[in-house]
């Protein structure tokens, strides 16, 4: 199973994308509540894909994806998930696509993949 | 004839008037000059004769059946009977017969200045006598004496009473507990009340003079619409607006405002009433800001019980039994309902508070159709309602499409709704004038007059139980409404009971003139311009990059209300508007 980082500052939508991630996908699902949480899980065991939250409290998602950069080297991709658009922004960034918050969970994993595969 | 003959004599309002100098004089003159004992002032009411002034005679009035006078009044010729055993006329009249035993009878009719002989001028004798042609003449002029005299009261009185509402008027507007200006024609205050004093904290005296524009907040200063009522265009209007003090302080007012006449009929000052509603709009600024919290708060919870009822019901953390399953829907389409009325709620109150930015660009009617026909294609199907759309493929409309789908989609969708299946409901685009008419039609059970407009209230349907049965938020309509306005458009219902409603949207044509690009970097100043230069018909794109504005092509100038475009090389021409008095400055760039 391929390996993934969930990152998001809230516990409940950390738990649905990650029994949707692991039931429907098939994924094998670590989640990060914070940037450095999410560092510390990057650097025990790199993860195939990324998944992270833009607005968090003190760092968020673009600064997280910093400091998360250098550990996964440039061909991990990284999602964004986001209530806000701004997608050019972010992509700019250097992720490999964003998900518009609210998601539906069940599919999830479809558009994870359909990102992944690109 | 005889109707408006005493209503004539009423409007004199002379009739049971104490006796008066002016008309005792004449029945003297009257008596001395003709040797008689009896002179009189008479009118003729509806039932009895009475006097005005009577020389001769005890009592005031009489039968109007035993009256020379009611005979002398049916003809202008001057009635003169020379001796009344001898007349069939008034021969057996007690009059004749019994006291005063009148003999001799001459009397001149007089006339009110509308026409109507309302009395005479009369003098009568107890043995019979002539009367020659001089004498005659003599009693014509006493008569038209008396004739100017009653008609001069006349509008001695209409003037004392015009006078007297005056005085009243003045007293209701000094003392009123409301505000109230009177406005000339220049827009300068002609007199305020104590009330209106007392709000803007200016002694009344020190605003005789000011221009209304002066205590105005600079963002509400285009409203005023004084010149149309001194034109005639409108009778009256309303409107809100905040009113400046001289501490810089400002309190929102609701101003009706309408045009005094003068007795001429022409337009002499305006009259506003003010009232202040400082404390209505505090409640309502902090309701939207209660309803904008409460509603981001709820999103999040919403969410997630969204996100575990969904993977629940699709049985992904264990199957579930059939009930279950069937209770995990019901949970989960709840949470769907709430969270729609939640969007919309917080749509509604940014949409209301000017917190939507228009992404304006040109489309066409049928472009609008087609996405909107996407939308509710599925809705209608299952409803078995045949949907039909109609659109020219010449018109270009300026609008933002997102917002204007969405305001069809509520109301194809509410058409679907409360169509019996079978039923077909139409979409019909077409120019209208300056405008593009768009209705939306449906054979559903129609909308009462009573309640055509209360629809696009929020939380309003036409039956209680629609809530429930039909799924609606109950804020479409009012979401609608307030998208079609904010393109400078509207939006009503048209209905027959029983016969199908039909909702119909009128959007401004984009004129020939080109477009006008508006710069600023910051948002909502941004779509303040933008929203000042719609209202003036015309075209508008926002740009909030300067390099993208300089390789922008097809517009008339560039509107910019702050700084950011020095150093920019543009081929337009670059107009920095007065954001004090945005409406008045941005007419004046765009004339």
């Amino acid at each position: 199973m391929s390996y993934l980082l969930l990152v998001d500052d809230e516990p409940d939508i950390r738990a649905i994308a990650k029994m949707a991630l692991e039931r429907v996908g098939g994924w094998d699902v670590t989640v990060a509540g914070s940037a450095a949480e999410a560092v510390r899980a990057a650097s025990a065991a790199r993860p195939a894909v990324v998944l992270l939250d833009v607005m968090m409290p003190d760092t968020d998602g673009p600064a997280t994806l910093e400091q998360l950069r250098p550990l996964l080297g440039d061909d991990v991709p990284v999602i964004f998930l986001t209530a806000k658009g701004e997608d050019d922004t972010l992509l700019a960034l250097g992720a490999a696509g964003v998900i518009a918050k609210p998601f539906d969970p069940i599919s999830l994993p479809r558009e994870v993949a359909a990102i992944t595969a690109r | 004839m005889e109707a408006d003959r005493l209503s004539a004599l009423q409007a004199l309002n002379i009739l049971d008037t104490p006796p008066e100098e002016r008309f005792d004089r004449l029945t003297r003159i009257a008596s001395a000059a003709f040797d008689v004992p009896i002179a009189l002032v008479s009118l003729v009411d509806e039932e009895r004769q009475w006097f005005k002034s009577c020389i001769g005679l005890t009592g005031s009035e009489d039968d109007r059946a035993v009256s020379f006078c009611s005979i002398a009044i049916e003809s202008p010729q001057p009635l003169v009977i020379p001796d009344t055993h001898l007349d069939p006329r008034v021969a057996h009249m007690r009059v004749v017969t019994g006291p005063p035993y009148l003999r001799f009878y001459a009397g001149v009719p007089i006339t009110t200045a509308t026409g109507f002989r309302v009395g005479t001028v009369c003098i009568a004798d107890t043995k019979p006598r002539q009367l020659g042609a001089t004498e005659i003449a003599l009693l014509r002029d006493i008569a038209r004496i008396a004739e100017d005299e009653l008609n001069h009261k006349d509008l001695s009185e209409a003037l004392a009473s015009w006078r007297e509402s005056e005085q009243r008027f003045r007293a209701v507007f000094h003392e009123a507990a409301i505000g109230m200006t009177m406005v000339d024609e220049s827009g300068r205050i002609v007199e305020a009340n104590r009330a209106f004093a007392a709000m803007i904290e200016i002694p009344a005296g020190e605003l005789r003079g000011v221009p209304v524009s002066a205590i105005t907040h600079p963002a509400d200063r285009g409203g005023d619409n004084v010149d149309k009522l001194f034109s005639g265009e409108l009778d009256r209007y309303r409107r809100e607006k905040r009113y400046v003090r001289p501490d810089g302080t400002w309190f929102w007012a609701a101003l009706t405002a309408s045009i005094l006449r003068d007795r001429d009929g022409r337009p002499d000052v305006t009259i506003g009433m003010v009232e202040d509603i400082s404390e209505r709009k505090e409640v309502e600024r902090l309701k939207d800001e209660l309803v904008s919290v409460v509603g981001h708060e709820l999103k999040t919870p919403l969410t997630s019980i969204r996100g575990s009822l969904g993977l629940l019901e699709a049985g992904v953390a264990g199957e579930l039994s059939v009930e279950a399953a069937d209770m995990v829907r019901i949970a989960r389409e709840n949470t769907e309902r709430l969270t729609r009325l939640v969007e919309e709620t917080l749509d509604l109150e940014r949409l209301h508070a000017g917190r939507v930015e228009l992404e304006v660009r040109s489309v066409t009617p049928v472009d609008l159709l087609a996405a909107t026909a996407q939308v509710v294609q599925p809705v209608a199907d299952a409803a078995g309602v045949a949907l039909e759309w109609q659109a020219p493929g010449d018109l270009e409309l300026f609008v933002d499409p997102d917002r204007i789908v969405q305001a069809l989609v509520n109301l194809v969708g509410n058409a679907i709704k409360f169509s019996p299946p079978g039923a077909s409901v139409r979409t019909m685009v077409k120019a209208h004038g300056a405008n593009v008419l768009i209705s939306v039609m449906d054979e559903g059970r129609g909308i009462p007059p009573e309640q055509l407009e209360a629809v696009f209230e929020r939380f309003r349907q036409v039956d209680a139980s629609d809530h429930r049965e039909k799924g609606g938020t109950g804020l479409g309509l009012p979401i609608s409404r307030a998208i079609i306005e904010q393109h400078a458009g509207r939006i009503w219902a048209e209905s027959e009971p029983g016969a199908g409603a039909t909702f119909r949207i009128t959007l401004p044509l984009p004129q020939g003139k080109p477009p006008v690009a508006v710069y600023d970097r910051r948002a909502p100043r941004r779509a303040q311009l933008a929203r000042a230069v719609r209202r003036l018909g015309r075209r508008v794109e926002t740009f909030d990059d300067p390099e993208v504005l300089a390789e922008a092509e097809g517009f008339a100038l560039v509107l910019v209300s702050g700084a950011g475009l020095d150093g920019v090389e543009l081929d337009l021409p670059v107009v920095k508007v007065d954001a004090e008095n945005l409406d008045a400055s941005v007419a004046e760039a765009l004339a």
